[in-house]
């Protein structure tokens, strides 16, 4: 709770945590949100103007708007969810494991990391999608694949330099076993400043994965989602902008808010940078 | 209790160097012995690899350590574990540190419960079950706490360092340990905790019957703890004997020099009358280093 009520203390990160909580929101009660269907394709009602009917208008399909907006937030952030919580599963086992075990057992693990972090994300996004199809879950896999071995190394630095501490030594010296010291003196050390940068990160990934959707490799039309509703929108940008304006918005204030959310949890965790003290 | 013979260690970093060659001493039951050099000689790589805990650029590379008749070269990693805080425990030279500050003091005595007899398997200071906070409550009143609960429920940050020291004694004290190693338990205390723990540890002893390895670079220390003294130099013994002999004639130039620097600081030296040249006795060590009984007003709790 302390650390909450400093996190919440600033107003751009209060503000941000508003706009995150809202986004969760939506994605969470878009069906109870608006009474339209977001794939109900209805010809004669195409690129209508906002109306009481259709708060947002409809697009070239005749698909209301408002409706593709709210449930494009669940495929958003959805798979975001999926592809942080694959991340950091992969990434701290993987990280731990070298760290604390250390020699070969490190050495092989970080030669497999620099493998996988040779791969461009999009280029290996493509390369799954030519060989496995488009679709989502391919680009999740990408994104996992080309992400969770720059997260591995981060947390095995942070395992190093914790298994040195002297309660750590403590703990060993009572006896603990070697799972125990990991799970109960180890990763408690390394949890806070991975999830601030896996806040951080949650914009990067959204943006990665809208951005795949409008090549058309990741959510497949007619599913609703911000990057899909872009690319729908392309061939409209001079006759109807806003077609474009709202997803790109719904992107643009979700990514900011998570990338203000990270930037606050990091100086609420971080006691030197709140003082403006060492190092600035 | 505990036989070290012949023990070298190596440093792998780079081209490996003894860093500890040809130590050899022992530690009767219910005895001190003290092992002393200037930082760096070695003394707690050595109390590492008793129990172990050598660090990853650190071997062994000779020797042998017995403790209780067990050598300790020849456990397997599960028996090593059950020996450390079961048989033989460790006190660490910077309280403040060692423990985990996220976890309160409960937290630390579930935990070796946990590694001891205690009930395996449950984490969460809440459900402590109740001969398991009797043990805890049980050590912690040994070692001079008069409201066990208060410092179960306190965490570290909460406790000052001689507090915390204590409160390692007795977390070292929940099993029936036979060999405490205490590396420089005292260096990071104020003198009035510094006296308390030397009593506190010097009282265990005698209580619990079991050998004590105490590390330090502090003479008066060792005149006020000592048995056996294994004066350590440059990653070797140069001498070992009893208290009262060594202090009486040390035959080493390194010992000497050790000696005379720690006399020095009191304005005495070898040469003075009331020392007696070349029968140095361990009084002016003593006095120097006993600051008495610690008034009531200024114990800590």
């Amino acid at each position: 709770m302390t650390l909450l009520r400093t996190l919440l203390s600033g107003r751009t990160t209060r503000l941000a945590f508003v706009a995150a909580c809202a986004v969760l929101l939506v994605a969470l009660f878009a069906p109870l949100l608006s009474s339209w269907d977001p794939d109900d394709i209805d010809l004669s009602q195409k690129l209508q103007a906002p109306s009481r009917e259709h708060l947002l208008g409809t697009d070239h399909l005749g698909r209301d708007v408002l409706a593709r907006l709210l449930h494009g937030a669940r495929a958003s952030l959805g798979s975001v969810a999926v592809i942080v919580a694959a991340i950091l599963l992969l990434s701290l086992s993987v990280g731990s494991v070298a760290g604390y075990a250390g020699g070969m057992v490190d050495a092989f693990l970080m030669r497999l990391c620099d493998t996988f972090l040779t791969f461009p994300t999009f280029i290996l996004a493509m390369f799954l999608i030519g060989i496995l199809g488009a679709g989502m879950t391919n680009v999740i896999l990408a994104i996992v694949c080309t992400h969770w071995a720059w997260y591995a190394r981060i947390i095995r630095g942070l395992v190093l330099s914790l298994k040195t501490r002297e309660h750590v030594l403590a703990a060993r010296v009572a006896g603990t076993g070697q799972f125990r010291l990991v799970m109960r003196h180890i990763l408690p050390g390394v949890l806070p400043q991975i999830l601030v940068l896996a806040t951080l990160d949650i914009g990067h990934m959204m943006l990665h994965v809208s951005g795949l959707s409008f090549l058309g490799l990741g959510v497949q039309p007619p599913t609703a989602e911000w990057g899909v509703m872009i690319n729908d929108a392309r061939q409209y940008i001079w006759t109807q902008p806003q077609l474009l304006f709202y997803p790109g918005l719904a992107i643009f204030v979700t990514v900011m808010a998570f990338n203000l959310l990270g930037d606050g949890l990091r100086d609420a965790l971080d006691p030197v940078g709140e003082t403006g003290g060492w190092g600035k | 209790m505990l036989a070290v013979e012949s023990l070298e260690l190596e440093i792998l970093r780079g081209r490996p160097r003894k860093v500890v060659r040809n130590v050899s001493f022992s530690v009767p039951r219910g005895r001190v012995t003290c092992l002393v050099g200037e930082s760096g000689c070695g003394k707690s790589l050595t109390c590492l690899a008793i129990l172990g805990l050598l660090p990853e650029a650190v071997r062994r590379t000779g020797g042998t350590i017995t403790i209780d008749g067990e050598r300790v070269n020849d456990l397997s990693p599960e028996h090593l574990q059950a020996l450390r805080g079961g048989k033989a425990a460790m006190i660490l030279q910077n309280p403040m540190s060692c423990f985990d500050p996220i976890c309160t003091v409960k937290s630390h005595f579930l935990e070796s419960l946990a590694a001891h007899g205690g009930n395996p398997g449950r984490l969460s200071p809440e459900v402590m079950p109740e001969s398991d906070l009797a043990r805890a409550r049980r050590s912690l009143a040994e070692v001079g706490f008069d409201s066990p609960d208060d410092i179960l429920d306190a965490y570290p940050f909460q406790l000052s360092g001689g507090m915390l020291q204590r409160v390692m004694v007795a977390l070292a004290l929940l099993s029936e340990i036979r060999l405490l190693l205490a590396d420089e338990p005292t260096t990071d205390l104020d003198v009035v905790s510094q006296a308390r723990i030397l009593t506190l540890l010097d009282e265990t002893r005698r209580r619990h019957g079991m050998g004590v390895l105490l590390v330090t670079h502090d003479i008066g220390v060792v005149a006020r703890m000592a048995d056996f003294v294994v004066v350590m130099h440059k990653g070797e013994v140069v001498e070992q004997g009893e208290v009262a002999t060594l202090f009486a004639a040390p035959r080493h130039a390194y010992t000497r020099a050790l000696l005379q620097a720690h006399l020095s600081l009191y304005g005495l030296s070898f040469g003075d009358e009331a020392v007696g040249v070349g029968t140095v006795s361990p009084e002016p060590c003593l006095a120097a280093a006993t600051p008495g009984p610690v008034p009531e007003e200024v114990r800590l709790r």
